[in-house]
């Protein structure tokens, strides 16, 4: 039996291509693996082909969803990387979904490689949604926060 | 204009390239982000005999008694602007590297993921970048003649001097000014592609088991197998291949 390891790289692009293309499915297939991420069921199922060989593994799907993408006052991720939800371990974190925000001002951190990027509101508004969670590693173009 | 806590460097530098040494400062990085208006573009580097509030990685002490170098040096992110950004973090580990092998040839230097150098296993030195926008900030410590002693660090540290060299900051400081200048210039005419080759050729532990320490506590093992067009650590597991992009790593099984 061959083992089937999990392409997280491979679902996440998918998931991406998910958030961007506006489809509610994509399946994917090669001669020993098939992956389908789907959006309404919020999951990514990687099957091995036979099925045969393993129970599907299921895994949450990275992407948030695409109508969060497509809104206007989403923000997005400038870098990849992993989001910092606080400016250091412990303490408080820079936003909360009600919070008012100013242009500017600082959402979120994204670290790739030990560089720091600080995310800034590019306008002012509310934040109606927060769509990463600390220590999330995030792929460019990646909705973060919503600002209404 | 010199005074009592500031002077210029008159070490050659590469052209357009200014050098400030300062006797005290509470950070070289945001000495330099406070320099953004009155001393603006690439190639500013500000160097402090000491740091009153030196940082490492995620608001970690980085201790700064006299006598190491503690330099900040403003970069130009673009053309690629912040999508590449973090691929100054190996620009700046391989032209450090090369500033070592000048002023200190018989040490020997390793890079651990993505930009410690070690010498025989030990870290000599920590590179922290930060970015203001279309500029980065690239923060770096070299331990010269202190190191923390064993324990008090999260890994294990070396100095130059115990290591049988001894070099000033300024003179470290200007050999690094001329390898950054060079490494930026390559990144920019050729990509990350030059700068990934350079990397894993001092690249320590490839082929080998190492662990990542994720922020959230977790740890993830592998063989530490390549390093991606990113800079991400491609690690080989038992659950197939992990794209390491933040994580303190540490050699071997733990």
């Amino acid at each position: 039996m061959t083992k089937t390891s999990i392409d997280s790289e491979a679902i996440r692009q998918l998931a991406t291509l998910l958030g961007e293309t506006g489809l509610n499915e994509i399946e994917y297939e090669t001669e020993s693996l098939r992956i389908r991420v789907a959006k309404g069921a919020a999951v990514a199922h990687v099957a091995a082909a036979p099925a045969a060989a393993a129970a599907p593994v299921a895994v949450a799907a990275p992407a948030a969803p695409a109508d969060a993408a497509r809104h206007p006052g989403a923000v997005k991720a400038p870098m990849v990387g992993v989001v910092y939800m606080s400016p250091e371990p412990g303490s408080a974190a820079f936003i909360t979904v009600g919070a008012s925000v100013t242009e500017g001002q600082t959402l979120l951190l994204i670290e790739a490689m030990k560089t720091f990027n600080p995310v800034k509101a590019p306008r002012s508004g509310k934040i109606a949604a927060i769509l990463v969670d600390d220590s999330q590693p995030v792929e460019y173009g990646e909705p973060l926060v919503v600002i209404e | 204009m010199d005074t009592a806590n500031e002077r210029v460097s008159r070490e050659a530098l590469p052209h357009g390239w200014r050098l400030v040494l300062l006797q005290e400062t509470d950070s070289t990085n945001l000495e330099l982000r406070r320099r953004r208006d009155s001393d603006p573009g690439e190639g500013l580097a500000v160097v402090a005999a000491r740091q009153t509030s030196g940082r490492g990685r995620r608001g970690r002490e980085w201790t700064s008694p006299e006598g190491n170098l503690y330099i900040s040096i403003r970069l130009d992110s673009r053309p690629g602007g912040l999508p590449t950004a973090a691929q100054l973090s190996f620009v700046a580990a391989v032209a450090l590297t090369d500033a070592l092998r000048d002023v200190a040839p018989h040490v020997p230097i390793r890079c651990k993921w993505p930009n410690d150098l070690l010498v025989n296993g030990a870290k000599i030195s920590g590179i922290l970048l930060e970015s203001d926008d279309p500029y980065v900030i690239v923060g770096i410590g070299v331990n010269l003649v202190w190191s923390p002693p064993p324990g008090q660090a999260l890994y294990p540290a070396t100095n130059l001097r115990q290591e049988g060299a001894v070099v000033s900051p300024e003179t470290l400081a200007a050999a690094l000014c001329r390898h950054l200048a060079a490494c930026t210039q390559l990144w920019r005419d050729g990509g990350f592609a030059p700068i990934r080759s350079a990397w894993l050729e001092v690249a320590q532990g490839r082929g080998q088991t190492v662990t990542a320490r994720l922020h959230d506590g977790s740890e993830q093992q592998g063989e530490f197998v390549d390093l991606d067009a990113d800079g991400a650590l491609v690690l080989q597991s038992n659950m197939g291949r992990i794209r390491i992009m933040a994580a303190d790593v540490f050699f071997g099984a733990r």
